[in-house]
């Protein structure tokens, strides 16, 4: 029954006219009343709750509610079972038991004519048995029920009602307490609430920041240090909060700190930097928000980018290497084609002049003799080039290494006079690894040469040949763990400067006088060294010298 | 001496190879092509065949292959420089089973007169 359904009573029949108009104004009272517990819409509150719970136990029953009677709906400030919070006041049970006084008791919904028909009896949730006590206010408008549902038919005995209409009396008592306390009781319960979800959250987003693998600091309005994960604690090499209170500026350095400008959308590189000081490439990506005492915090999600960067950078040397490789097959071609005439006729031109003709036919025979030189020079470079390249993989086989680095002639027949070789191979070093052995000689020939050349002609190269289990450190060498060859050529030169070091193993670098070298030595030597799945790197100081390191994975013997 | 077919389509490298060999008392024939080769094949008796493993038209596989199928066919030397496509190595891959004798471009006269003398059991 709703208020416009009593309005047109109202004006079809004049004799009930008194009637209807109290109970106009009885409902209008009955909202006003409603309305003064401000409860309408107010999120679910742990003390009604436990109420319907309560009934559902004590009564044994699936669904309970606390509903309250609105102008044209049912609301409900607790619910137990039922999913639904609102329902049109027109099929509301609730509606019905709050006209009495005492416990509406509906046994089996299908047998009564009143709800037989109600699309909740007919439909979802199939109710067949209804109590519903009424929330009476102390000043006696009956403004909703606490109600038990159940979806079989029932009885519901005196005891039960009891419970019931306690349960009502403590519904409206809660209801009394929240309207004297007013704001405070919503404080006080929305207080509580968010404390419990605080420590939820706290939990939830603590165990999430562990989970990741990504650092997460956050920082005060100075750019000090508020919290950090483990794993920001881990990758920068600190204890368990021993980095609370200082400034991050001293963990991350990117433009964002430097500018003091703690905020961007983007995510930007820069440098980490550990307890121990070396520094590491991250990825940085930052928020800002006002914090719980208004002041500006910032949060950065820290990223270790060293394997993503090291991939990168071989990514690109592969490609490099590849397209390369493509120009130097077509380049190969043509030059060789190109410098058969060049060596091959003047060679046979050098052959035709006399050995001791005039002085224009000896001048004839050194001109003749340069462009020869220059021939086989130029032959010699497009060779390094498709080495380097790898565009002709000579087939490799087993090669037992120290036996082989203790036969190959470094300089030829004899080292140049003032170079002394010291060979050192260690007892343990044996083994294959599978490589061709022409292709190691001319790596060591290289190295040899590079030596010789630091040292201006006098000094000692040394090669060291042992054998080395590669744990872990093979990864930061690029190549599996397991056994390997490594075999060091050391000189006492001149050794190589920092800016020369970072360019050693790049294609036409050289610091030889043109016309002395190929610039493609160390090269060579480093794309051989990759394919057979080796490294070579290299150590140097200015002044005393420099010690090339090769790592050649030792052959598992099937 | 012996009478050698050419084939090569570089004009530098026919030339450079036709001289030293002419010198050292050969007679030259030459073809700038493996079709041009071939026919020379078809009509003339020759005691070594120096061809260049990649041309433009008919290629020096093309050549190897029709020389395997010739009666008391003439030895063979490769000759190549590599390629855009193929290192010297893959485009001697054919030729060191069909071939007697392969040679990487730029080669030393030397070694072209140490395979030919071999070939045609010549004592240096």
């Amino acid at each position: 029954m709703t208020r416009n359904g009593s309005t047109s009573i109202t004006m079809r029949d004049p004799n009930r006219h008194l009637m209807d108009e109290r109970t106009i104004s009885d409902e209008t009272d009955r909202l006003a009343a409603l309305q003064r517990y401000k409860i309408l819409d107010t999120p679910p509150e742990p003390a009604f709750d436990r109420i319907v719970r309560l009934a559902a136990l004590l009564l044994d029953v699936p669904i309970a509610l606390i509903s309250l009677i609105d102008a044209d709906r049912q609301w409900c400030k607790a619910r137990y079972g039922l999913d639904a919070p609102e329902t049109p006041r027109a099929i509301a049970f609730c509606d019905h038991a709050i006209r009495g006084s005492s416990v509406l008791v509906v046994p089996d919904a299908k047998l009564d004519p009143r709800f037989c028909q109600n699309p909740v009896v007919t439909g979802e949730p199939h109710v067949r048995f209804y109590a519903g006590a009424p929330l009476v206010t102390p000043d006696g408008f009956a403004i909703g029920t606490i109600c038990a549902i159940d979806r079989a038919p029932r009885d519901l005995n005196a005891r039960d009602a009891t419970i019931l209409a306690a349960l009502a009396e403590q519904v409206l008592h809660e209801l009394e307490v929240r309207s004297a306390l007013g704001e405070l009781y919503r404080e006080v319960a929305e207080g509580r609430r968010a404390k419990r979800t605080l420590q939820g959250e706290g939990v939830k987003l603590e165990s999430l920041l562990n989970a990741t693998e990504s650092a997460v600091v956050t920082t005060d309005f100075q750019g000090q240090v508020a919290s950090l994960n483990r794993v920001a604690e881990v990758m920068f090499g600190y204890e368990a909060g021993e980095f609370i209170g200082r400034p991050i500026a001293a963990l991350i350095a990117d433009e964002a700190t430097e500018n003091g400008n703690m905020v961007s959308a983007q995510t930007r590189g820069g440098n980490g930097q550990r307890k121990d000081g070396s520094r590491f490439p991250v990825d940085v990506s930052r928020a800002s928000w006002i914090d719980a005492l208004g002041c500006q915090a910032s949060g950065a999600i820290v990223r270790d980018v060293t394997e993503r960067r090291r991939a990168e950078a071989a990514a690109q040397a592969r490609d490099k290497l590849a397209a390369l490789g493509r120009t130097a097959g077509g380049l190969a071609h043509e030059l060789n084609n190109l410098l058969q005439p060049v060596i091959g006729l003047t060679e046979l031109e050098l052959g035709q002049l006399p050995s001791d003709g005039t002085e224009e036919q000896m001048e004839s025979r050194e001109n003749l003799a340069m462009v020869l030189d220059s021939g086989k020079r130029a032959r010699e470079v497009v060779r390094k080039l498709l080495m380097f390249a790898r565009k002709a993989k000579p087939p490799v086989a087993p090669v037992e290494v120290a036996a082989a680095l203790g036969q190959i002639e470094l300089f030829g027949k004899e080292p140049p006079s003032g170079i002394r070789v010291d060979r050192i191979i260690d007892e343990n070093a044996v083994g294959n690894s599978i490589v061709n052995e022409s292709e190691l000689a001319e790596v060591m020939r290289i190295l040899a040469a590079n030596a010789a050349y630091a040292m201006d002609g006098r000094g000692t190269v040394t090669i060291r040949v042992d054998r080395v289990e590669l744990a872990d450190a093979a990864a930061s060498l690029g190549i599996a763990a397991g056994p390997a060859f490594r075999i060091s050529v050391a000189d006492t030169g001149c050794g190589i400067d920092a800016s020369t070091m970072t360019q050693i193993f790049e294609p036409f670098f050289t610091t030889k006088p043109v016309g002395q070298a190929t610039g493609l030595g160390l090269p060579v030597a480093y794309s051989v060294l990759h394919d057979w799945k080796g490294a070579i790197t290299v150590e140097s100081s200015v002044g005393s010298g420099s010690t090339f390191t090769i790592h050649l994975p030792i052959a598992q013997s099937a | 001496m012996a009478a050698i077919l050419l084939i090569d389509d570089m004009k530098g490298v026919r030339r450079t190879v036709a001289s030293l060999l002419k010198r050292a008392g050969h007679t030259i024939t030459e073809a700038d092509d493996g079709g041009a080769g071939m026919d020379l094949l078809r009509n003339g008796r020759y005691d070594l065949v120096i061809t260049d493993m990649l041309m433009p038209k008919h290629d020096g596989v093309e050549v190897l292959l029709f020389l395997e199928q010739m009666p008391n066919r003439p030895r063979v030397i490769a000759i190549s420089g590599g390629g855009s496509q193929v290192s010297a190595d893959e485009a001697f891959a054919l030729a060191r089973s069909k071939a007697d004798a392969t040679l990487a471009k730029p080669f030393d006269n030397a070694d072209l007169l140490a395979e030919v003398n071999k070939l045609l059991k010549i004592d240096a």
